[in-house]
C-alpha cells in the first residue's frame, strides 16, 4: 500500500496529537525507514518548528548557564 | 568576522569544547525559553527541561553533527516534547502515544538539516505573519495541540466540538501551513 493516505497525519504525528493507532501507523514506517515518510516528515518537521516559535525571546538567567556547564563538567569527570 | 554556524558551532560540541556550548546557549535559549514559558508556567520547571535539553545535546552533539541535523529544531522539538510530557503528567493525563517522542530518540533520519532550518530562519518574519492568516478557529485547535500537548480527542472534548471537526479544521491547517510554506521558501526544501 502506498503511503500517500497518511500525508495528512505527520505534522499531527510529530505533536503527539494522533490517536494510538494513526500515531503506530506512522511508527511503524518510520522504524522500516520508509523513504516516502521519513521526506514527509522532514517537511513536516519544518512546519511544526516554526509552530513553535511562540511569543517574543526571553532573556536567560546566566547562573542557569553557569549550572549547565557546571554539570556537564561533572559528568565528565 | 563572520558568526559561526549553529553547524560550525555543534560539531565543536562534539569536540567537548564548552565555549561553543556556550554560544549555542547563548543563541538558542531566549526563544527556547518562551516556548517552554508557553507551556509551562513555572520558571523552575522550564530551567529544568533546558538543562536537560542542553545535556541531551551535548551526549547527541557527534551523532547530530555527523548527520548535519539542524540543531535550533532538534532543540525545539526535543524541549516542546519534554515540556508537554511534564504538562500531561501534572494535569494526570495519560502520556500521549508519543511515537514523536520515541522516534526523535531513536531516529534521526527524518530531522531537517541545518541548512534547510538556515532557509526558514531567513524567512522567520514572513512566516509568522502565515500563522496569523489561519482562521482563528483553526489557530485555537492549533495551539492546543502544540502548546498544551493535547490530542485531537481531547480537543475536541476542550472545545465541545464533534471529534470529526477538530480533525478536519487541525488537517486544514496544517496543509495551508505546509504550502504557505512551500511558496515563501521558493522552491521545496527537499530539493536542497
Amino acid at each position: 500500500m502506498g503511503c500517500q493516505y497518511l500525508d495528512q497525519n505527520y505534522e499531527l504525528f510529530l505533536l503527539g496529537a494522533l490517536s494510538v493507532e494513526e500515531d503506530a501507523s506512522i511508527r511503524e514506517h518510520v522504524e522500516r525507514s520508509c523513504p516516502y515518510c521519513l521526506e514527509q516528515l522532514r517537511e513536516a518537521a519544518l512546519t511544526v518548528y516554526f509552530l513553535t516559535w511562540a511569543g517574543r525571546p526571553e532573556r536567560p538567567d546566566p547562573k542557569q548557564k553557569s549550572t549547565l556547564l557546571r554539570r556537564l563538567r561533572k559528568s565528565r569527570v | 568576522m563572520r558568526e559561526d554556524t549553529a553547524q560550525e558551532l555543534l560539531a565543536r560540541v562534539a569536540r567537548h569544547n564548552e565555549e561553543a556550548l556556550g554560544v549555542l546557549y547563548d543563541r538558542f535559549v531566549p526563544s527556547l525559553l518562551a516556548l517552554l514559558r508557553r507551556i509551562l508556567a513555572e520558571r523552575q520547571e522550564v530551567e529544568e527541561v533546558l538543562q536537560e535539553v542542553f545535556l541531551r545535546l551535548c551526549n547527541q552533539a557527534s551523532h547530530l553533527s555527523r548527520e548535519g541535523i539542524g540543531a535550533s529544531a532538534w532543540l525545539a522539538l526535543v524541549a516542546r516534547s519534554e515540556a508537554v510530557d511534564r504538562l500531561r503528567g501534572r494535569k494526570g493525563l495519560a502520556p500521549q502515544a508519543r511515537g514523536s517522542h520515541r522516534t526523535l530518540r531513536d531516529n534521526s533520519a527524518w530531522l531537517p538539516r541545518g541548512e534547510e532550518i538556515a532557509m526558514l530562519e531567513q524567512r522567520s518574519e514572513l512566516l509568522k505573519k502565515v500563522i496569523k492568516q489561519l482562521p482563528s478557529h483553526q489557530r485555537q485547535a492549533l495551539d492546543l495541540a502544540v502548546f498544551d500537548g493535547y490530542t485531537e480527542a481531547e480537543i475536541a472534548q476542550r472545545l465541545g466540538q464533534p471529534l470529526g471537526k477538530v480533525r478536519s479544521e487541525l488537517r486544514a491547517a496544517m496543509s495551508f501551513l505546509r504550502h504557505r510554506l512551500r511558496a515563501v521558501m521558493g522552491t521545496w526544501v527537499a530539493n536542497i
